[in-house]
């Protein structure tokens, strides 16, 4: 009794302090965003007197607006073209066997070998080449570099779990196979479909270094890269209070849509949707 | 509904033989057994004839039509599958339509037709659930029904019945008989329980090694077994094999010599059978008479007694080997015993070298 007692204590406090190493940075990011001037420089755990002129700021000084927009905007897109491309991928890599089926599996796990930094050159050459500089589009496209690989392999991972039995069941039943892949492999691996496409939305929507190198202007801009170009009044000031504002504003998207979604995911997980 | 034909259909595996060169006429507008172990390939005979596999070579045929080129789609055949393979995300009512939607019906067309089958097999008041919120039995008739409602060619049960208990499985199984007689449905059952087979088949192909080792009505292959493999299979307890010697051919049958000094005189044609080669003896547990009788008999010592209530199974060892005998009622038996057993040759079946059956002229 008492061993069980001391092992669950033992779990809340370990437990308490990951979550107090995980949230007190956006903690202390919402409380520098109403803090403005000076009291920006002294240690407070609860802003005394709540600035929301750092929030107004933030959209009156830059188009940021337009620029939480291209991030969605951005984000959709690379959410879309990854999940329609793993779903195809996941079908045939899951569910037909071929020659060098799994030599292919392993090449697109190896393409995440490489560092963003070692593909920027030549991702960038490629962008140009294609007419997609400073464009939505060409974000998009870039960011399939790493989106894919692991949308690719969950969905793949879903679709070996959904019985043979089922898929040849709708052969048998009449249906092609686009309507094989629609109707019944598809819904099956939905809880696949939305970690995957979850994760490379967050991983698009907080991408940084591509969105730096292959943007020009504020109007292509998305918000990670809009957030480090915030600049004060002179070079020698950093406005924090502003850019902590733009930070919780942007954070607030990827925390509802977590909300959303991972009720969904881990009931899919837990309930094995895909039991036969 | 149509006959299926399948000539010469082989197919292998790798270095495995799963089907060997099959012919099999099955007949139209009635329930065909085809049992035989695992690994015979029964499974893989169904999936030929219903397209998921394709044969290496040989035809097949359903209503006189080569179908073996089609796609599964195009074959009007329906398959009801062992673990029921319903669409985990459908309504039991949505599994239904799901084969009348891929034929391009109309929703009123539809929602008329998977009543109606959902009536025929007692379903209709489970059609807005979902498999998960179904028991074994209840898939397996929704299962039935997504095979039936579109009035198949032919409808292909694998195994139907082995994922359910026993006594689901009896009512199950009579259900099955009483459907196809009811709709006239052609339908071919695989299985592996030989007692399913008696039960349900007008006509049982009796499978072995990718081959086909008898076709014939259920009494046929009980009382007329083409070969060693067949009169083991069929029937339990097992039938008793004894080895023996071939001593004289007769007018009035093949006389044989077993372990323990019996001859017996064994009604059947004798045909390419040979003094002094040998034999095997067959005799079925339940052909074993207990106590003395006219017939030729073996001293026996009882070694074990299981007793079923209506019937008892004994174990025996005599000088011929061990043999296992079935009875009615509660014998008074004790381990250790002796007793005496006659073997009628009439009941008795003869199996060459090879295992195959030599011609019984009386049964």
């Amino acid at each position: 009794m008492r061993r069980r007692r001391l092992a669950r204590i033992g779990l809340y406090l370990g437990a308490g302090a990951f979550l107090a190493f995980t949230l007190f940075p956006v903690y202390w990011a919402a409380v520098s965003s109403l803090e403005s001037g000076a009291a920006l420089f002294t240690i407070d755990y609860w802003p005394r007197d709540p600035a929301w002129e750092n929030y107004s700021d933030v959209f009156a000084d830059q188009p940021f607006g337009r620029n939480i927009a291209n991030s969605v905007i951005v984000a959709t897109l690379t959410v879309g073209l990854s999940l329609a491309l793993a779903a195809g991928a996941g079908f045939a890599l899951g569910r037909v066997s071929f020659r060098g089926r799994r030599l292919m599996l392993a090449v697109v796990l190896a393409t995440t070998m490489f560092p963003q930094v070692a593909v920027l050159a030549g991702m960038f050459e490629l962008i140009r080449g294609l007419g997609l500089y400073n464009n939505l589009a060409g974000l998009a496209l870039s960011y399939l570099l790493f989106t894919l690989p692991f949308t690719v392999w969950v969905v793949t991972t879903f679709m070996r779990q959904v019985p043979a039995e089922i898929e040849a069941a709708a052969l048998i039943d009449g249906a092609p196979p686009w309507r094989v892949v629609w109707s019944i492999l598809l819904p099956l691996v939905r809880p696949g479909l939305v970690t995957a496409g979850l994760l490379a939305f967050i991983g698009a929507w907080n991408e940084f270094l591509f969105a730096l190198t292959f943007t020009l202007t504020d109007a292509a801009r998305t918000v990670p890269v809009a957030i480090a170009l915030i600049s004060g009044a002179s070079q020698y000031e950093l406005p924090w209070g502003r850019i902590m504002a733009a930070s919780v504003i942007v954070t607030l998207p990827i925390v509802a849509l977590a909300a959303v979604f991972q009720r969904r995911i881990a009931t899919g997980l837990a309930a094995g949707a895909i039991k036969g | 509904m149509a006959a299926i034909t399948l000539e010469g259909v082989s197919k292998r595996y790798g270095p495995v033989i799963a089907l060997d060169e099959i012919d099999i006429a099955i007949p139209d507008r009635a329930l065909t057994v085809v049992v035989g172990p695992s690994g015979c390939g029964k499974s893989t005979l169904l999936k030929v004839i219903a397209g998921l596999e394709e044969a290496d070579s040989g035809q097949v045929a359903i209503g006189g039509e080569r179908i073996d080129h089609l796609p599964p789609a195009r074959r009007n055949v329906a398959m009801v599958f062992q673990a029921y393979a319903l669409y985990p995300h459908m309504t039991a009512a949505e599994n239904m339509a799901f084969p009348l939607r891929m034929a391009g019906l109309g929703r009123a067309a539809i929602a008329t037709q998977v009543r109606a089958v959902a009536e025929t097999l007692r379903i209709a008041d489970l059609l807005d659930r979902k498999p998960a919120a179904l028991s074994g039995g209840q898939q397996q008739r929704v299962a039935i029904g997504r095979a039936l409602v579109r009035d198949p060619a032919a409808t292909l049960l694998d195994e139907p019945l082995s994922n359910l208990d026993a006594q689901l499985r009896a009512d199950m199984r009579a259900e099955i008989a009483g459907l196809q007689k009811q709709l006239g449905a052609t339908m071919v059952l695989v299985t592996h329980d030989q007692i399913e087979a008696m039960t349900l088949a007008e006509r049982i192909v009796v499978l072995n090694h990718g081959r086909v080792a008898q076709t014939g009505g259920p009494l046929d292959l009980y009382h007329r077994p083409a070969n060693r493999f067949v009169a083991g299979f069929i029937g339990a307890p097992q039938m008793n094999f004894l080895d023996c010697r071939i001593t004289a051919l007769g007018a009035d049958g093949i006389a044989v010599a077993l372990a323990g000094d019996l001859t017996l005189t064994i009604p059947a044609d004798p045909g390419a059978a040979r003094v002094g080669v040998a034999a095997t003896l067959g005799i079925r547990p339940e052909h074993l008479a207990l106590g003395e009788t006219s017939d030729p008999s073996l001293v026996c010592a009882v070694t074990r007694v299981e007793r079923l209530g209506a019937s008892a199974h004994i174990t025996v060892d005599s000088a011929a080997g061990p043999l296992r005998v079935a009875i009615a009622g509660e014998p008074s038996l004790k381990e250790g015993e002796s007793l005496a057993l006659g073997l009628a040759p009439a009941r008795c079946h003869l199996f060459d070298a090879d295992g195959i059956a030599l011609a019984s002229r009386t049964l």
